[in-house]
């Protein structure tokens, strides 16, 4: 049984369509790349399966239970945290009091809630910036940080928008390393990326979307040869 | 620990201070203004827990101190029950209410849920002004106890023993405060004020939530507001339900610092005597000048200093502060070398 599948999952905008009958499944301990040119409709995708938009048609069920239309809290509290394409700290608490929050989804205890964060910075390698301020934080750290205090609520399912968009060449590769390691705990993972190397060597299959639609699903390697992968992303001329 | 060391000493000897002054400070007036400042703050840190901590601003808080008011004094002059008991009654009744108002107002975000809790203020205080059972706008006389036996009537022979009733409480409300700041539920209100999406996405059910501090908050107005009535003996719904005490509470946490524990003592130790010195000097028939006075600080302070007055001894001395030093020195020290 996959730990999340989603069938005919619909969502519209007045009478734009941003997604229409998609359908996919997510194994346990798997990293799901989810790809596709701006305005394909990941990001609406992301939102209405973290439960931030309600789906206009469609099923969604997450460890064997219908969670169609549940609030964000409530998935999270099921085991689905997500992270935001731009970046959302709580600028005016340290790093370690952001984690903490996470934490406290586990335990009311605060010494527990700190050991656990203070175990999720280690091994995000943010030590050397718990004490600063979430608005004190380069743009790599605010997105590890995000990534953090997603971790703190110890999921089954971690969704990642986007969470290398905007690094330099070092960060990513760090960033690479450490969704790595995140699936290594047992972390099932669906990640949106735009930055292409990521998504081919994190990604154990990929899917592709476009105008809404599914339009390819595999090993990576292989999506990106199918034509209208090729299409989608360079246009018509290049159509094999 | 040097530092704790010294923290605990000048605790001691503040609280030392504090004891002893109704014993050499002994004329009225004084005491009067300590006594207010007191339950000012309280009434603050009590604000504090929903505007400041959890970003939820409220200009209605007069509803819950006029419910602790009332009930108090309805409950000992009907059912002969001490304010003692009738102040946490109250606080309960006032806990009560706030769920109601919250679950309504908590749909609104921002200036919204703002402009809607003034406007419930605004309709208790009609209420309560029609409401035939609980004296209407006549008020409710409380009944002099001259044998002053406080633990029946909360009366006292001089304000001393009201000042030290206002400490305690004030005590015991900092102590609450400072609890709720370091557990879970503080950790999640300042989640919700920093940002309310990321707070859901990390499993926060932000309303319910919101309901928790505003009831939390309620209770502590109204044990203020069952105090309140027993020191001056008279409470009508143009007093105790008043939209500008609700203003002023406000105005004191916000003065002090929004979301810091400390804040509203500081904001109260220099609102309240400014407040209750212009009213001797302008007179006090409603000229509107320490309105005046207020609407000029929220400017000054929102403008210069956002953070309150908590907020900038933080700078200059407190934690933060040394932070930075800190970390000043350890980076012109990587400089160097």
């Amino acid at each position: 049984m996959p730990l999340l599948a989603v069938e005919n999952l619909t969502k519209r905008f007045g009478g734009i369509v941003a997604n229409e009958d998609v359908a996919m499944a997510v194994e346990a301990g798997e990293i799901l790349g989810l790809i596709g040119p701006n305005g394909a409709g990941k990001s609406t995708f992301f939102a209405t399966v973290a439960g931030f938009l309600k789906p206009d048609g469609g099923r969604v069920t997450f460890a064997g239970q219908d969670v169609t239309g549940f609030t964000p809290e409530r998935l999270c509290r099921l085991g689905m945290s997500r992270t935001f394409q731009i970046v959302r700290p709580f600028l005016d608490m340290t790093v370690l009091e952001n984690v903490e929050v996470g934490a406290y989804l586990q335990t009311a205890d605060r010494k527990l809630a700190r050991k656990q964060a203070e175990e999720t910075i280690s091994f995000m390698g943010l030590e050397p910036k718990a004490g600063a301020l979430g608005k004190e934080l380069t743009i790599a750290d605010k997105k590890r940080l995000e990534m953090a205090r997603a971790l703190a609520t110890q999921p089954k399912l971690l969704l990642l928008d986007e969470t290398m968009a905007g690094l330099t060449q070092t960060e990513v590769q760090d960033a690479v390393a450490l969704v790595q390691r995140t699936r290594e705990r047992g972390v099932t993972i669906i990640l949106v990326e735009h930055v292409m190397e990521v998504v081919m060597s994190l990604s154990d299959r990929v899917v592709v979307l476009d105008g809404g639609r599914k339009i390819a699903e595999g090993r990576p390697a292989d999506v990106v040869r199918q034509p209208d992968v090729i299409k989608a992303y360079l246009g018509d001329k290049y159509h094999a | 620990m040097p530092f704790r060391n010294r923290s605990v000493v000048l605790g001691g000897v503040g609280l030392a201070v504090l004891l002893a002054i109704p014993l050499v400070v002994t004329q009225p007036h004084p005491q009067h203004v300590l006594i207010m400042i007191f339950l000012y703050a309280l009434m603050g840190i009590a604000w504090n827990l929903v505007g400041g901590y959890a970003g939820q601003v409220s200009f209605g808080h007069a509803v819950f101190f006029g419910t602790g008011a009332y009930t108090t004094t309805l409950l000992m002059t009907k059912a002969k029950i001490s304010p003692i008991i009738g102040m946490f009654a109250g606080g309960v009744v006032a806990a009560g209410i706030a769920l109601i108002i919250g679950w309504g107002c908590f749909r609104l975000a921002g200036h919204y849920f703002a402009i809607a809790t003034f406007t419930v203020g605004q309709m208790v205080q009609i209420i309560a002004t029609q409401w035939k059972y609980i004296g209407a706008a006549v008020g409710v006389y409380v009944p002099l106890d001259r044998q002053y036996q406080w633990w029946l009537t909360l009366q006292f022979k001089s304000k001393a023993g009201f000042y030290y009733v206002a400490l305690l409480l004030l005590g015991a409300g900092l102590w609450l405060c400072w609890q709720i700041g370091r557990n879970r539920l503080g950790a999640y209100f300042r989640a919700i004020k920093g940002d309310p999406e990321a707070a859901r996405s990390l499993g926060i059910d932000i309303f319910r939530q919101k309901l928790y501090a505003l009831m939390i908050s309620a209770f502590v107005m109204a044990v203020v507001g069952g105090v309140f009535a027993q020191y001056v003996l008279f409470i009508d719904p143009a007093s105790v339900f008043d939209g500008a005490l609700s203003i002023k509470v406000a105005l004191v946490a916000v003065l002090g610092g929004a979301g810091s524990l400390w804040g509203p003592v500081l904001g109260a130790a220099v609102l309240i005597p400014l407040n209750e010195y212009t009213s001797v000097m302008l007179g006090s028939s409603g000229s509107g000048l320490d309105l005046l006075l207020y609407g000029v600080l929220i400017v000054v302070v929102s403008v210069y200093q956002p953070d309150g007055l908590a907020g900038l001894w933080d700078r200059l001395f407190g934690a933060r502060g040394r932070i930075l030093r800190e970390k000043k020195v350890t980076a012109d020290a990587a400089a160097r070398s």
